[in-house]
């Protein structure tokens, strides 16, 4: 690239910025029709909560939670497109990855949004970080996405630097955006020191965001997998969003570049060359996605174990089949065909298996979400009907979606010159004068914390918040959760079993209880005893005499209970037996609990109460306790091994404050060092500076 | 350059993150929830104890929930499923929520609004939960509900529903069965239990070893070792404290 394509490059890069015509605001008018149809829509849902949507009981998530994975998925296009090409060092990126930053963070912003739609009580969300709890899938949700969004907010403002610097150099903005590029340039003049702090930044940031996107994508899986719903509990799930977040974003950022292309008239520096990579990595994905895909299936449908074998039957030929096969042929095939065929036309084939592919990608997304509506085997399977609402919102995000990309490139170059001019390895780098000293100063005060070193505290300390409401209170509060309840109750112990004789013979006492029920209207008399068995751990033999007249009575029915107190005073049977020649009948009790026991018992021939006497006794042996708390076999998996990834969390903020923080410091502090007068400008930017 | 700042820089994010963890830790605590009005201070685990061999699915136990709870017609709390086998069995099934030992819905529930009381019911703060239907995936038994509507009840002006008495149900809320504790806590019967003709449905005490279906009271333990009682997907190691009893039209065996 000569000298003046370059200068063309940074003209049509930043032609851009700051210049809105009439078909801008007459597009930007049409989609903000949308997002407002959206927002009505949202409101009607608040008003009347989620009956106007099509979830039910059996599909308690719909279009929301699709809309969700599918934006958060497609946001990774962008992040892997521009992460991966910096890191293997690929000259080509440089026109790319402005656009695939921003479309990441565009999309990660509406993915974020789609998911507090989706929530019951939206007034609530604060709840998530106030009483946030460490075990829940959802939070590492929210911490992930927020890690996510903060590192693609600096992955996009630190190469934006430079041009940001250029350019308000070169166009002298004024007013607002005037200042907004002010504190975005960080006081950049292309020196030498501010060069290496940038490009560490950058480099660290390019490490991080490959990572922090698996994991993102992982918990979003992770959402699913680990519940135990047919269909959502895979151990493929986590590197199978994954790899469906890479397929479809680098779709998403095929169309993206695309749309620039035409939109910023870009032709020259975005060439077939780049559709043709890209679409390299489309294949490739495509391909990697297919065969999960078939592991997956052919995993579940070998043994058609229910109920996935009829969640299989409905999606190959049942009632979701006309979702199923316009996703795999239409969705992942067709567009491997299109982009692999020789033919004429790669930008319009690969733009084509694009929007397959993106389209493909949220039908997949749905046949996950409304599993649990047909893989439920003891209910009639319900097939999930979005209503306006939904379709009204997921209209208004879609919408958003162009709009954001349109406001973004309106404030910023929509290619990086920077990075342009960096692997054109362009010697004469713009160095530009100082300007606004004063305003320099004050940005980094010596000894005085500026706007910076806050920003920065307010990253390490919602990372130490974070750190802080996982490490200090929520175990305790968890394990209190989870645990619940201890109980203690003694068992037999000799001590007692002394008792226990001592409290034997005072029931010789209960006989003439017994002795009392003969007056009574009952015609035979019944009396009660009660001992230890001589295996005092089997507990107490209760015996009754039935006698009429004082002759024992055989062949009658005696029934025992105890007087038990359970919602109301409640007579428990013990057992039931039939007296003997003489008219004896006994049964060994190992009573629940010690202590003061109430006994009732009856005798019975045929349908008749012949007899019925109370009794009590003192129990000094118990059966051991029915219940003991039932544990898991790692019973703090689910709380430790997030700890571990939240330590892990804590270095990734810190390397973000590092990149981002010291990053900005040193450029800053390097634009107050050269405060000489401003050296010849023998970069591009400065020639264009001169011409003005 | 920037020593003194990034010490600042540390210092000023730890007094903030106690601040605000200082703030915030006191509320995060859960209220306990040992019922105090309990007339007998004595230590409770409610069971429930489910006879499918006297079920006739007449479903009056749904309809009593509903009415108890002010619940719309399409909320079964305890919900009564016709199962017929391959083999030509049929047999009804009321399931009401388990009351997980090891409840997945407690466990992924990202603010605490669901959690177990000291009687081990699983019940769901309403005041506290955001709607998000993580819970309901997690489920195995899909025994919650999502208030997607405003439910219809007469709103006291002077009343405040609590997880023990969460009526009305919130809209945007997940509510579910929670063995009536309201109740129990009164010394009454459950809803269903109170209401099921069949004596199909027995409430106990797993500590005091004991159940009741209203009518006959039975020693649990034995109750469940005499008449081989199950549970519900023992398999998922959720521990479900609701244990079924197969069969249909038998006699019972005490």
């Amino acid at each position: 690239m000569d000298a003046r394509t370059l200068r063309t490059y940074t003209e049509r890069a930043t032609a851009n910025v700051g210049r809105v015509g009439p078909l801008w605001w007459l597009i930007a008018t049409v989609l903000l029709a949308f997002v407002a149809f959206g927002v009505y829509a949202l409101s009607v849902q608040i008003r009347q909560g989620h009956s106007v949507t099509g979830v039910s009981h059996s599909v308690f998530w719909g279009f929301y939670v699709v809309n969700f994975v599918f934006f958060i998925g497609i946001s990774y296009g962008g992040a892997i497109t521009s992460a991966i090409l910096r890191l293997t060092n690929a000259k080509w990126r440089a026109p790319i990855s402005r656009i695939a930053e921003g479309t990441a963070l565009v999309t990660l912003l509406i993915g974020a949004a789609s998911v507090l739609i989706d929530v019951g009580r939206p007034d609530r969300i604060p709840f998530l970080f106030m009483y946030a709890r460490p075990g829940s899938p959802i939070t590492w949700d929210w911490i992930a996405i927020t890690t996510y969004l903060v590192g693609t907010v600096i992955f996009f403002l630190l190469p934006l630097i430079p041009d940001v610097a250029t350019y308000r150099e070169t166009a002298q903005p004024t007013g607002p955006r005037g200042r907004l590029y002010g504190l975005l340039s960080f006081g950049w003049r292309g020196t030498p020191a501010q060069e290496k702090a940038l490009l560490r930044g950058i480099g660290i940031m390019a490490i991080l965001i490959i990572p922090l996107a698996v994991s993102v994508h992982s918990v979003l899986a992770w959402l699913f997998a680990l519940t135990v719903q047919a269909g959502w509990h895979s151990t493929l799930f986590a590197p199978l969003f994954v790899l469906a977040a890479m397929l479809s974003g680098v779709a998403t950022v095929i169309l993206v570049i695309a749309a620039a292309r035409r939109a910023y008239a870009l032709h020259e520096f975005i060439t077939e060359k780049h559709f043709r990579y890209l679409t390299y990595l489309l294949v490739a994905l495509d391909a990697a996605y297919l065969y999960f895909m078939f592991s997956e299936y052919l995993t579940e449908g070998y043994m058609q174990e229910e109920p996935m074998g009829h969640v299989l039957q409905l999606f190959f030929s049942g009632a979701y089949a006309s979702w199923f096969w316009p996703f795999v042929i239409g969705g992942l095939i067709l567009p491997i065909v299109l982009v692999t065929i020789p033919a004429p036309a790669l930008v319009a084939r690969s733009v084509a298996a694009s929007i397959l592919v993106v389209a493909g990608m949220w039908v997949k997304r749905f046949l996950i979400v409304i599993l649990p509506g047909v893989a439920q085997p003891l209910m009639p399977w319900e097939v999930y009907k979005p209503t306006w609402v939904e379709l009204g919102i997921t209209l208004g995000l879609l919408a958003a979606i162009p709009l954001g990309l349109m406001i973004l490139f309106a404030l910023f170059p929509v290619m990086s010159v920077h990075e342009m001019e960096e692997v054109e390895g362009v010697s004469g780098r713009s160095i530009l004068p100082v300007r606004r000293p004063v305003e320099v100063e004050t940005l980094v005060a010596p000894g005085r914390s500026g706007w910076l070193p806050r920003l920065g505290g307010a990253g390490v300390a919602l990372a130490l918040v974070a750190a802080v409401a996982i490490v200090g209170g929520g175990p305790a509060k968890l394990a209190q959760g989870l645990v619940g309840t201890r109980v203690s109750l003694q068992t037999s112990s000799s001590t007692h079993a002394e008792g226990a004789h001592a409290a034997a013979p005072g029931m010789p006492e209960a006989p003439g209880t017994g002795a009392a029920a003969t007056g009574g209207a009952m015609p035979m008399a019944a009396a009660i005893t009660v001992e230890p068995s001589d295996d005092m751990t089997r507990g107490y033999v209760l015996q009754t005499r039935i006698t009429k007249d004082t002759k024992p009575v055989p062949q009658v029915d005696v029934r025992f209970y105890e007087v038990v107190d359970l919602l109301g005073s409640r007579e428990m049977l013990i057992g039931s037996r039939i007296t003997d020649a003489g008219g004896q009948a006994s049964v060994v009790y190992l009573p629940a609990e010690l202590g003061h026991h109430d006994l009732v018992i009856r005798a019975a021939q045929g349908e008749q109460t012949v007899a019925e006497t109370r009794g009590a006794f003192d129990a000094a042996v118990a059966a051991p306790l029915a219940y003991t708390p039932e544990r898991l076999p790692l019973e703090r998996f689910s709380v430790d091994l997030p700890l571990i990834a939240g330590g892990v969390l804590l270095i990734v903020w810190a390397l973000f404050a590092f990149a981002f923080v010291g990053t900005a410091r040193m450029v800053a502090s390097g634009a107050r060092e050269a405060t000489a007068p401003a050296r010849a400008s023998r970069g591009v930017a400065g020639q264009a500076r001169l011409e003005k | 350059m920037g020593r003194i700042t990034r010490r600042k820089v540390l210092g000023g994010s730890v007094a903030a993150a106690g601040a605000i963890a200082a703030v915030f830790m006191p509320i995060g605590q859960r209220p306990s929830t040992a019922s105090a009005d309990d007339k007998t201070t004595k230590k409770r685990h409610w069971v429930m104890a489910i006879d499918m061999r006297r079920c006739d699915g007449c479903r009056k136990c749904t309809e009593a929930c509903q009415t108890a709870h002010k619940l719309p017609k399409t909320f079964e709390w305890i919900k009564v499923n016709e199962v017929v086998t391959k083999v030509g069995t049929r047999y009804f099934m009321p399931v009401p929520c388990q009351q997980c030992e090891n409840a997945p819905c407690l466990r992924v529930c990202p603010v605490g609004a669901t959690f177990k009381a000291a009687d081990g019911v699983i019940l769901v703060d309403q005041d506290r939960c955001i709607g998000c239907r993580m819970c309901m995936a997690a489920c195995p038994f899909g025994r919650r509900y999502f208030n997607d509507s405003d439910p219809p009840a007469f709103q006291d002006p002077f009343g405040h529903p609590t997880p023990e008495y969460p009526v009305p149900q919130q809209k945007g809320t997940v509510g579910k069965c929670m063995f009536c504790v309201h109740q129990t806590e009164q010394g009454k019967l459950p809803a269903c239990v109170e209401v099921c003709s069949m004596l199909a449905l027995y409430i106990g005490d797993a500590i005091a070893d004991v159940a009741t279906n209203g009518k006959d009271t039975v020693r649990l333990s034995e109750f469940l070792r005499n008449n081989d009682a199950w549970r519900y997907k023992e398999e998922l190691n959720t521990g479900p404290n609701v244990y079924y009893i197969t069969g249909h039209g038998q006699d019972l065996e005490f």
